[in-house]
């Protein structure tokens, strides 16, 4: 600068030949503003030591680098306060480094152009002059355009500060750090793993004798496997043999619950039947027929109720017999008379006053059951007569499942049995009972556990046939048996041939008496209940007969015209027995009121369909049963007038009962005890009169 | 055969058994019954030759239920292995062989 300005100031005005005129100009790194012969006195050494001049260099930015700039330079200055002020620190600074990189001269320059203008703020336009004259022609006209840049810009300043700052331009100077850090994206390994599939251990250790020994033991096994399979196979078999037994048991159980339910139709049917007969039931309590009063000494019967079974039709009624404990209770046996009737069948059933219309029990037979008999102090058991011969007893104790027991074919009569009786034998530690059957032999039976024993009574012989010189004996055909009310030893038994004869259990061969009685079978014997030694006999030849004990003649004979099928003493009268014809009527004798003729004669079944058989009274009610060969059952009530009870005369009042009876049938029979001839006379005169009749 | 002769001349004393005898198995039914036969085909077929009949048993094994089956044959032979459950197979064979086969 100072070489240009010399250049200039020395020459005003030039010719051609200086204008062309060539100067070289060499940039000198040297400044030429600072001195270089400043001195500074020393003290030390006294003396005026040259001082070297600061380096002006001062180094504000170093980059090494090949980077060129490439972009455009020029720039807009801010024309703000501050920042100026920064502009002339940096200018400061700029000042004292006076050599730098070419770059940065550059910028140097401008920078102290600006210092200088500043600086010179108020200097006058005078200085201005001498710069411009002091720069050559070539930088002239750039220079003025900054002055006059620069002069329009001073007056504005004021203004400008009022308006929004210029946005700072960047270059790489002037710019401003805006950093900007992404998220560092984490990369991880992962991997999974399974679980092992599960496995255990084994160890084993093996040798040949190891693997016979396995064998011999597998074989073992498998053969001991066999024989267990046909065990098993028995004992299924076996198991299958107990399976009946078991269903049996079952079934059994079954029949118990069976039973329960039974029981409990058993009552509805009771109560039924209650409702059905009740007036049957009132008039067995409680009707006495008032006709009585106007009958001079006859008396009726009252049907009751009527007893009929399905099963039981058609087969004659054989037997009837009342429980000696529950006076509603008595059993019926159902059979044949006739000769050939191997095969009809038999049944026993045990009827209750209560339920009419079915049996309590019933048991059937193959063939016909011919008498029956209850005991009297064991009511649940009864003994059967049959009529091939054999014997059964029956227990009815444990409801449905009653034990039967039968006599074998060993041990049996040849031919039927007729009657049965229980005897009350104190001796025996058995229930015994006897048995009378037409091959004429009179068997006891014993009950001993499940069989029963028999023992033979004795032997029915027909002695008037003995007399006939033949070899063989003849047996008599027993009918009927009965026992001494007081004395178990002895008994009579009726025969087919009329014969009664009087026998005791402690003689087997011989007799204690023998009636001949009748000219035809006798059906029934019937003791007196008040006078043991009074009976009656019925017999086909149309006559009851009442037997004074061991007298050969009989005290009564009553004539019916009919074979007299059944006959007995009642139990509350000492006089009144009856009697049931085969022309189906009940004929009722009371001997106090009528001794020749009956004072009762009842039809109780058609005579062309059916006949009466049997007949029972009862032990506690005036009732009285009456069965016929149809399978019917008629209860029936006596009236009144046939059971007038013993009054007691004045002298006598306090005189038991039993033996009013007693004396009233002894009064009774003192009028034809002596003599005998006036019965013979008596039944002289009833057969002249039958004989008249038919 | 030449065991089977072997087991006759100890028939001469006593009964011998040649039919496959298991001592242990877990396997499935299905699978037990295959490996049963496919071991006494393969015993039979290499009666003298038991790392034939391993190596065939295997094989066959490797083919049919997936690999890596184990086979051991042999008239005496201890092992302690560890196998996959439901894999494994011992069992006696022919009177006087032991086989075991198990995977892992």
């Amino acid at each position: 600068m100072g070489e240009v300005s010399e250049s200039a100031g020395s020459k005003e005005k030039l010719s051609k030949e200086e204008l062309e005129e060539l100067f070289r100009r060499v940039l000198m790194p040297s400044d030429p503003t600072v001195d270089q012969t400043l001195v500074e006195f020393d003290f030390r050494t006294c003396a005026y030591v040259a001082k070297t001049p600061a380096p002006g260099i001062i180094e504000l930015f170093n980059l090494e680098s090949n980077v060129t700039y490439e972009g455009n330079l020029s720039f807009d200055l801010p024309e703000t306060g501050p920042l100026v002020g920064i502009e002339e620190e940096n200018g400061d600074i700029e000042d004292e480094s006076a050599e730098g990189s070419d770059v940065e001269k550059g910028e140097d320059t401008e920078a102290s152009d600006r210092e200088g203008d500043t600086d010179r703020s108020e200097s006058v336009p005078g200085e201005k002059s001498e710069e411009e004259g002091a720069d050559d022609g070539q930088k002239a006209d750039g220079e003025e355009g900054e002055e006059g840049e620069q002069e329009e810009d001073e007056p504005k300043a004021a203004a400008k500060s009022v308006k929004p700052t210029r946005k700072k331009l960047a270059n790489q100077f002037n710019y401003s750090d805006r950093g900007a850090l992404t998220y560092k994206v984490i990369s991880r390994d992962e991997s999974t793993q399974t679980t092992p599939p599960p496995s255990s251990s084994m160890k084993e250790q093996l040798c040949q004798w190891v693997i016979y020994d396995d064998y011999q033991r597998d074989y073992a096994n498998i053969v001991a496997a066999r024989e267990k399979e046909k065990k098993e196979k028995q004992i299924l078999a076996r198991h299958d043999a107990t399976n009946a037994n078991d269903k049996s048991v079952i079934t059994n159980n079954d029949d118990s619950q069976e039973h329960r339910m039974f029981h409990a139709v058993k009552i509805m049917e009771r109560m039924v039947t209650q409702n059905t007969f009740e007036d049957i039931a009132f008039d067995c309590q409680f009707y006495d027929d008032p006709a009585d009063k106007f009958r001079n000494k006859e008396g009726a019967l009252l049907p009751l109720w009527e007893f009929h079974n399905e099963e039981s039709q058609n087969i004659i009624v054989t037997d009837i017999k009342w429980s000696p404990r529950y006076y509603d209770m008595f059993a019926v046996s159902f059979g044949t008379y006739n000769v050939l009737a191997y095969k009809t069948k038999g049944i026993v059933c045990i009827y209750t006053l209560k339920n009419p219309s079915h049996p309590e029990y019933k048991f059937k037979f193959k063939t016909g059951a011919q008498t029956v008999d209850i005991h009297s102090k064991e009511p649940y058991f009864i003994a059967i007569g049959l009529y091939n011969g054999m014997v059964a007893v029956s227990n009815i104790k444990n409801g449905n499942r009653t034990v039967r027991l039968e006599s074998d074919l060993n041990r049996k009569h040849i031919g039927t049995v007729w009657e049965v009786r229980w005897c009350d034998d104190p001796r025996d530690r058995q229930l015994g009972f006897y048995s009378a059957g037409s091959d004429g032999k009179i068997f006891k039976w014993l009950v001993q556990g499940h069989e029963l024993s028999m023992i033979p009574v004795i032997t029915l012989s027909l002695e008037y046939e003995m007399e006939m010189d033949t070899r063989s004996t003849l047996y008599a055909n027993a009918q009927c048996i009965a026992f001494e009310p007081n004395n178990y030893e002895i008994f009579l038994v009726g025969t087919a041939e009329g014969l009664i004869y009087k026998c005791s259990i402690s003689y087997s061969c011989s007799y204690l008496y023998i009636y001949r009685a009748h000219d035809l079978p006798v059906y029934r014997i019937s003791y007196n209940p008040y006078a043991a030694d009074i009976f009656a006999s019925c017999s086909s030849d149309w006559r009851i007969k009442i037997w004074e004990n061991c007298k050969p003649e009989p005290l009564y004979i009553f004539d019916l015209y009919c074979s007299v099928m059944d006959v007995q003493w009642a139990p509350y009268s000492s006089t009144v027995l009856a009697a049931t014809t085969s022309d189906g009527k009940v004929n009722l004798f009371d001997l106090n009121i009528n001794k020749n003729q009956p004072i009762c004669v009842q039809t109780i079944s058609c005579p062309e369909s059916s006949y009466t058989t049997r007949l029972r009274f009862n032990n506690k009610l005036p009732v009285l049963i009456v069965g016929d060969s149809g399978g019917y059952l008629v209860s029936m009530k006596v009236s009144p007038n046939c059971r007038i009870p013993t009054k007691p005369t004045k002298k006598n009042i306090y005189i038991d009962p039993k033996q009013l009876e007693v004396m009233k049938l002894e009064r009774v029979l003192s009028f034809v005890r002596e003599p005998s001839a006036l019965n013979e006379r008596v039944d002289a005169e009833n057969k002249t009169q039958n004989m008249d009749k038919q | 055969m030449g065991e089977e002769k072997g087991a006759g001349d100890e028939a001469n004393k006593k009964v011998v058994h040649v039919y496959p005898l298991v001592k242990s198995c877990d396997m499935i039914d299905d699978m037990r019954n295959e490996a049963i036969e496919l071991i006494v085909t393969a015993c039979e077929k290499h009666a003298a030759n038991n790392e034939m009949a391993a190596k065939v048993i295997k094989d066959n094994l490797d083919v049919k239920f997936g690999p890596s089956w184990h086979a051991i044959v042999g008239e005496g032979f201890g092992f302690n292995i560890s196998y996959e459950c439901k894999t494994l197979l011992y069992l006696f064979f022919g009177g006087n062989i032991g086989i075991c086969i198990w995977k892992c």
